[in-house]
């Protein structure tokens, strides 16, 4: 049995160059063209299965350079996953692989945070808004495994965020936060200092030691926490 | 487990809001076990709000029953998580490989039908149902081509294989009919030689003529050849629940609702000599 299923895996693989002679003639039509179900269906439905996770990259490239690097992904990476929904994990390193523009890179990055975020496990928040005043220079805080902090050269959140009118990407620096509302991603620009004292905080630090390093204003630090807290960003202290 | 009416559909994206605002247009949905597998999101958290209100059944596309592969261990403890926490009626996929060393092709792919394939394919279900705690059903599928090394008609195949595993058959009647013409045998014998004590639910699906064969797209409506099959099948097998698979060019929900009651009314009146207790 391993022999069939070898040549049939080979031959899909090698599509249309393998001899098809370990399968029957059929009864009618041709042969090759039924094997092309098979050959023919991975990069269809890996394609689209791409365009699930990637839905703003195949827009700033075009079809014809999204098709070529997508086509070429899902042919030199084949699937490994029992689950479509991984296919897109190493499409940001394939495409530093392939030397694209920096940029390109950038934004499968950034879509593929947006896709982990998505799918992330939320924890029940134990956290009011009463408990701000329980929370001390030394409280450190537990993060959603939906919340993602990204910085880039380029515009890609706000690119990202108008996804669905003629995006342009531009070269800008942007910090951004990704989380999740209930079921929904929602994705904010915030300024560079709001975005550094969000790193430490998750990084680890204890308030304390996060606003030694990166001063805020009492009311921009009430703001952020308040909202860290009613968004269920952080689910416990 | 309480019983319930016999009309299902497969559960996909664009109709969440519907079977959530009109549970009762059905009586049981079926989901895709692996688009609910490692995702603590929307899919999650819809189907656990679903499963409040109607019976699941699972049914995966990547359990690989058929591959020279071991087992993916990961993925049955994945498999077992979800069912422990929807608890559904039936866990099944198909009785197929989709792909070996590793690789996986995405597809369900077709079966050497002979004795070494029986064997390995016997003591793998075992090993699944061990893992699970439970019985699945495997389902026949379409295919476009057929092995040199096939020793076995296809309706052989699947008796042997379900009786010697001990596990159930999931009959998918389109399959049957796609298969019929692609293969040329008559559907009607092949049904006559289904094990009706494994059948434990009916799909059905539309399919699309390619001239030379008949290609199982399930982007249309059943066609009238299936609803025969579909009748004679109640007749000879029995009430099992049934639903209506619509994966491509899906319509809206209440389209699809109409060809699940299409089906239903196609029942009223039938023998269904051997009614199956759920
Ligand atoms: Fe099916």
């Amino acid at each position: 049995m391993r022999s069939d299923l070898n040549y049939f895996d080979h031959a899909i693989s090698n599509f249309p160059d393998d001899a098809l002679d370990f399968l029957r003639p059929p009864h009618r039509g041709d042969l090759k063209e039924k094997f092309s179900i098979y050959a023919n269906g991975y990069p269809l439905r890996t394609q689209t299965a791409m365009e699930e996770v990637f839905e703003l990259l195949p827009k700033l490239l075009g079809e014809k350079e999204w098709h070529h690097l997508g086509g070429a992904y899902v042919r030199l990476r084949p699937s490994t996953s029992y689950s479509l929904n991984h296919i897109g994990e190493s499409f940001p390193e394939f495409l530093s692989q392939m030397e694209v523009a920096h940029r390109w890179i950038v934004v499968a990055n950034f879509e593929l945070k947006i896709w982990h975020s998505f799918h992330a496990y939320q924890k029940e928040s134990t956290l009011r808004s009463d408990d701000l005043a329980h929370i001390d220079m030394g409280t450190r805080f537990l993060f959603q495994d939906s919340m993602f902090l990204f910085e880039s050269k380029w515009n890609a959140a706000e690119t990202w965020k108008g996804r669905n009118s003629r995006p342009v990407l531009k070269n800008r620096k942007e910090y951004s936060l990704i989380f999740r509302d209930r079921d929904a991603v929602i994705v904010e620009i915030v300024e560079k200092n709001s975005f550094e004292f969000l790193t430490l905080l998750k990084t680890g630090f204890t308030l304390g030691e996060a606003l030694d390093k990166n001063v805020m204003t009492a009311e921009n630090l009430s703001k952020t926490l308040h909202h860290l807290i009613s968004k269920e960003i952080i689910y416990g202290i | 487990m309480k019983s319930f009416g016999h009309k299902g559909v497969g559960l996909r994206p664009p109709h969440y809001k519907d079977i959530l605002s009109n549970p009762s247009s059905v009586d049981w949905c079926e989901v895709i076990s692996e688009n609910y597998m490692d995702t603590g999101g929307r899919p999650l958290s819809t189907l656990l709000k679903v499963r409040e209100m109607l019976p699941i059944a699972l049914h995966g596309v990547s359990l690989n029953i058929g591959s020279s592969d071991v087992l993916n261990r990961d993925y049955l403890k994945n498999l077992k998580l979800l069912v422990e926490g929807i608890e559904p009626f039936i866990v099944s996929d198909h009785l197929c490989w989709t792909g070996i060393e590793k690789r996986n092709w995405h597809d369900l792919l077709p079966l050497p039908m002979n004795e070494s394939t029986v064997d390995s394919l016997v003591s793998r279900i075992d090993q699944v149902q061990e893992t699970l705690g439970r019985r699945i059903a495997l389902e026949n599928i379409s295919t476009y081509v057929r092995f040199q090394s096939d020793e076995l008609d296809e309706a052989d195949f699947i008796r042997l294989v379900v009786e010697r595993a001990d596990c159930d058959l999931l009959l998918d009647v389109n399959n049957v009919f796609v298969n019929s013409v692609n293969h040329n045998f008559d559907p009607y014998e092949y049904l006559k030689k289904m094990p009706a004590d494994r059948v434990v639910q009916y799909h059905l699906a539309g399919h699309t003529d390619k001239g030379d064969f008949l290609f199982d797209t399930h982007d249309a409506e059943v066609s009238d050849p299936v609803w025969d099959l579909f009748q004679f099948t109640w007749n000879k097998i029995g009430a099992r629940p049934f639903l209506i698979e619509w994966d491509d060019k899906i319509p809206e929900f209440e389209r699809l609702v109409q060809e699940v009651e299409k089906a239903n009314e196609m029942t009223k009146g039938l023998r269904a000599e051997k009614e199956y207790a759920i």
